[in-house]
């Protein structure tokens, strides 16, 4: 059995290859083909031959397939290349700019779990009762307002009006304590996982509702589980599995979320950097975070998928 | 029987009446429904599919579904009356029940031993769960399930249905009951386990002195097993009283037309027939009697009252206006003309 | 912000027995209410988006400097702006562009996206194979990414943008037109026109087509809600609609700073944005319902 699902990983990371190649491909033909690097290097005011001159020196005439191999090599390496306006690698730009968005999305995402979690507990006692129709118009609302707009609003309320929490900027934990640190990232926070959560919720919902029918309900309730047991220890597990792939899919909706609610609360995070390196056509950077974010997105796809095969007993034997 | 002379009932429902929970029309599901279980005793509850026979069960057990309660009637266990709705008081407590499909009843994603220490745990709330663990073990080598302690880790798709079943029973048993539900308990089953199961359910009715309540609409599983039985049609009892009595001297049509349904009793009567119709729908009862519809002997009086559930022998009870007047031993002839002068 | 992933999903698993073409179709009757609101309030959008240049002169740059920040008058319905600009105007105007762009890229995308489904789905091989890994690769960098790489090459304007997104999205659309042909390829009264000697392009017309209309309708319906979204995100951002040009977006992006003095200024723009966005989606959820039942 387990080597089974060792072989089974195998396969779906190596089935993921030839899609981040692809996307790797294709966004080195868009940014380097297609876009112009040495012109915008060389400035506005450069002569077409300091461009020419820059071109070769970036490698830039060369084939493309060519420059591309040499790319994806050094990447192999660890290497992402130059950024073209900051002196400095790709990988220590993205580095630097890692822990705020990892924080702020694993902030999100637990907000929106718990969230989901506790309401559907709450609605699985009494679905179609009061608690449930609000939630479900709730999620068709949170899922309609869009990330920076939500966070808009909520700097409107919780920080303008109800001056409790800083309206935007971040602070490392070298520069102040845990709780301070924290206290930026929960509007970011909120926003995102807002929409996270309704989303979930719609899922999770839907899922409940088939499961509370099943007959082993029934049986739990005949040995006397009580309601909040019925849903944790019973329904849930099995309800768990939609709602793990749907969180395996919201990982896209998180890389755009981020970026949008990093932007609107000053955050200084991957999304900040992929904003001001399509704003500076910053070709290497930009490609660079492509990379990353398929393999993000693949990642977690496959690691959604995982979990759901062992959710169920059932398949985790066949495989 | 453990008891000498007439015992106490296990459970004991008088006028047990159940309907929709609300909405703009409420209407009763199962009317007037009354009996008691004696400990050791396998009471069987016979009807159509919609003849109420589960929601009656259900409500003994204390699980009737989401949007349907008991609106009048008592039930009471040991003597002791339950109020309202609240059979289950303490958890595990009451009745146990079993059901029809051992495939879906089961947790699909709970180790079969785990299903069967928590319903121990839950009865007897200070066991470790050591102890609970050993109890399940326990109680799954008493359903003769082999192997036991290696089954125990396994997961429900891992088991046969009839083993299922054998686990559903072993968690009916750790809730230590006096009374057992039991819904249709080989319905879903092989025909090569079905016996097994009846024999592990009387087995454990003889042992323990388990009162149980075996529901079906398989007359020949009903008649093999049970002394006494009620059938339902309609959400009503329309016959109740010794096996023997019912299933051989039937008093009401209904009835009759059932056990004329069945090929072997067919062979003896010369004729094998299928009840033509189907049980009405709750919310469009005929106002007299509920099986005139279909009835071979419909009079004017059928149509116009309600007929009540009569004495007609010794613990024997029809509720039929012209029951003393029928005679279905007579050449079936007659049934044709009696069906030719009402249409 | 691709938020249609998950009804994505959703929608492109195979149902159970895809209904003949007539069935399948989605029946107007019976919406419910809220339905019926959301599509009231989308066919106004379209009209007023359409219609704008024909109704009285209202021009959202002209700056009233003695009314700066007004608050609603029988003038300005919801005031000014901080450049004494006509809220009301701009609001309509913005709206406008929004429409277009949104209807620009749904558009592109169902241009793209429903003939390859169908020959895809319908001739499968190795067309099928390739185009369904590309349309996998597309859809594994969010849109919103693929989009801002676009741009970082080219730096085209809004119109560019939206066409570009048009091809991004088009594997969504692809990948349910595709899902449905195939199921469709092998029920009776397809195999019956095959052997009767229909053409290939009148099988698509008249068999295929009217088959997948239903499940791409409620596709559109969500990635007209989901351009909306990403076009008023890169307008917001900055690298989308540029002043002086106007869009739901870019109404928004003065928003940090005028949320403290006149929130009224982010909140109208808001509002009319979110209320579209769950109209369509609304309209798409009931859709999915429909062609559920048929």
């Amino acid at each position: 059995m387990g080597s089974a699902i060792l072989r089974r990983i195998g396969l779906r990371a190596l089935s993921a290859i030839p899609i981040l190649l692809a996307v790797t491909f294709g966004t080195y033909v868009m940014l380097f083909s297609i876009g112009d690097a040495a012109a915008v290097v060389a400035g506005e005011s450069a002569t077409p031959e300091q461009v020419e001159q820059i071109r070769s020196q970036l490698g830039l005439d060369q084939p493309v397939l060519l420059q591309y191999l040499t790319w994806l090599g050094e990447a192999l390496r660890g290497d992402l290349g130059e950024s073209l306006h900051h002196r400095g690698a790709v990988t220590d730009l993205i580095a630097h700019h890692m822990p705020s968005t990892l924080l702020l999305s694993f902030l999100a995402l637990l907000i929106a779990v718990v969230a989901t979690m506790a309401m559907g507990s709450a609605v699985g006692l009494r679905p179609g009762g009061l608690l449930d129709r609000g939630l479900r118009g709730f999620s068709l609302l949170g899922i309609a307002v869009p990330h920076f707009l939500l966070g808009l609003l909520l700097i409107l309320f919780f920080a303008i009006w109800l001056p409790w929490f800083p309206a935007g900027g971040y602070r490392t934990l070298a520069e102040v304590g845990v709780g301070e640190m924290l206290s930026y990232l929960v509007l970011p926070a909120v926003a995102l996982g807002i929409s996270l959560m309704c989303q979930q919720m719609r899922t999770f919902r839907a899922s409940l509702a088939t499961e509370y029918e099943a007959d082993y309900v029934r049986t739990a309730r005949m040995k006397g589980v009580s309601g909040h047991n019925i849903f944790f220890r019973h329904v849930s597990r099995n309800a768990s599995g939609p709602l793990v792939t749907v969180i395996g899919l919201e990982v896209g909706v998180l890389i755009t979320g981020a970026l949008l609610v990093e932007v609107v609360f000053a955050i200084p995070g991957i999304g900040t950097l992929t904003l001001d390196s399509v704003r500076d056509q910053d070709f290497p950077v930009v490609q660079g975070l492509v990379a990353l974010f398929a393999i993000v997105v693949i990642t977690a796809n496959l690691v959604a998928d995982l979990v759901v095969l062992w959710l169920d007993p059932a398949a985790r034997e066949r495989t | 029987m453990r008891e000498t002379g007439p015992a106490e009932p296990a459970v004991r429902v008088s006028g047990l009446t159940i309907g929709t929970d609300r909405g703009p029309d409420p209407f009763t599901l199962v009317s007037d429904v009354s009996f008691s279980v004696l400990p050791g005793e396998m009471l069987g509850l016979v009807g159509e599919s919609g003849s109420g026979k589960t929601l009656t069960g259900a409500a003994v057990a204390g699980l009737l579904p989401r949007g349907v309660r008991r609106v009048g009637g008592r039930i009471a266990l040991d003597g002791q009356s339950v109020e309202g709705q609240r059979i289950r008081r303490r958890p595990g407590d009451g009745p146990a029940m079993i059901f029809q499909n051992p495939m879906t009843s089961l947790n699909p994603a709970v180790r079969i031993g785990d299903q069967v220490a928590e319903a121990v745990r839950l009865h007897r709330p200070k066991i470790t769960k050591r102890a609970a663990a050993a109890e399940a073990l326990t109680l799954l080598e008493r359903v003769e399930i082999t192997r036991a302690e290696e089954r125990m880790r396994q997961y429900p798709f891992e088991f046969s249905g009839g083993m299922r079943q054998r686990v559903m029973i072993a968690i009916a048993l750790a809730t230590g009951p006096k009374v057992l539900v039991a819904d249709e308990p080989t319905t879903a089953l092989d025909v090569t386990v079905q016996q097994g199961v009846m024999d592990l359910i009387d087995r454990l009715r003889a042992e323990m002195g388990l009162a149980v309540l075996l529901i079906s609409h398989d007359l020949a599983v009903v008649s093999e097993r049970c002394d006494r039985l009620l059938v339902m049609y309609a959400g009503e009892i329309v016959e109740s009283g010794a096996a023997h009595h019912v299933l051989h001297q039937p008093l009401h049509p209904y009835v009759d037309g059932l056990m004329r349904c069945i090929p072997e009793r067919a062979l003896k009567l010369g004729e094998l027939r299928s009840l033509p119709g189907r049980v009405p729908a709750p919310d469009e009862l005929p106002a007299g009697c509920r099986f005139a519809p279909r009835c071979d002997f419909v009079t004017d009086a059928c149509v116009s009252a309600h007929p009540l559930l009569e004495e007609a022998g010794p613990d024997h009870g029809v509720r039929c206006v012209r029951s003393k007047e029928i005679d279905f031993h007579a050449p079936t002839e007659k049934h044709v003309t009696a069906g030719e002068t009402d249409g | 912000m691709s938020k249609a992933n998950t009804h994505n999903t959703t929608s492109a698993t195979p149902r159970a027995g895809v209904a003949s073409p007539r069935r399948s179709r989605i029946r107007a009757l019976p919406l419910g209410p809220g339905s019926w609101v959301a599509l009231g309030f989308v066919l106004l959008c379209a009209a007023v988006s359409l219609l704008l240049p024909l109704l009285p002169p209202t021009d959202p740059t002209a700056q009233d400097t003695s009314a700066i920040l007004a608050t609603p008058s029988a003038e300005h319905w919801i005031g000014t702006d901080q450049l004494g600009r006509d809220l009301f105007s701009r609001l309509l105007w913005g709206l406008r562009t929004s429409m277009f762009a949104a209807f620009t890229a749904v558009a592109v995308a169902t241009a793209i996206g429903v003939p390859l489904g169908l020959a895809a789905g319908y001739h499968r091989g190795w067309f099928d194979a390739l185009t369904a890994r590309t349309a996998d690769t597309l859809l594994t960098v969010p849109a919103l990414i693929l989009l801002l790489t676009v741009q970082t090459a080219l730096q085209t304007g809004i119109q560019g943008q939206m066409v570009a997104l048009g091809v991004i999205f088009a594997p969504r659309i692809y990948r349910i037109v595709r899902t449905e042909t195939i199921g469709l390829a092998h029920k009776p009264f397809m195999i019956a026109g095959r052997m009767s000697g229909c053409s290939t392009l009148r099988i698509a017309l008249r068999y295929l087509l009217p088959g997948v209309r239903a499940q791409a309708v409620v596709q559109v319906s969500y990635l007209l809600g989901l351009a909306l979204v990403i076009e008023a995100g890169i307008s917001f951002l900055g690298v989308g609609v540029r002043p002086p040009d106007s869009s739901l977006g870019t109404l928004l992006t003065d928003a940090g700073t005028m949320l403290a003095t006149a929130p009224r200024v982010v909140l109208v723009p808001a509002a009319v944005l979110t209320a579209l966005i769950l109209s369509l989606n609304l309209l798409g959820d009931t859709a999915t319902k429909e062609t559920q039942h048929a």
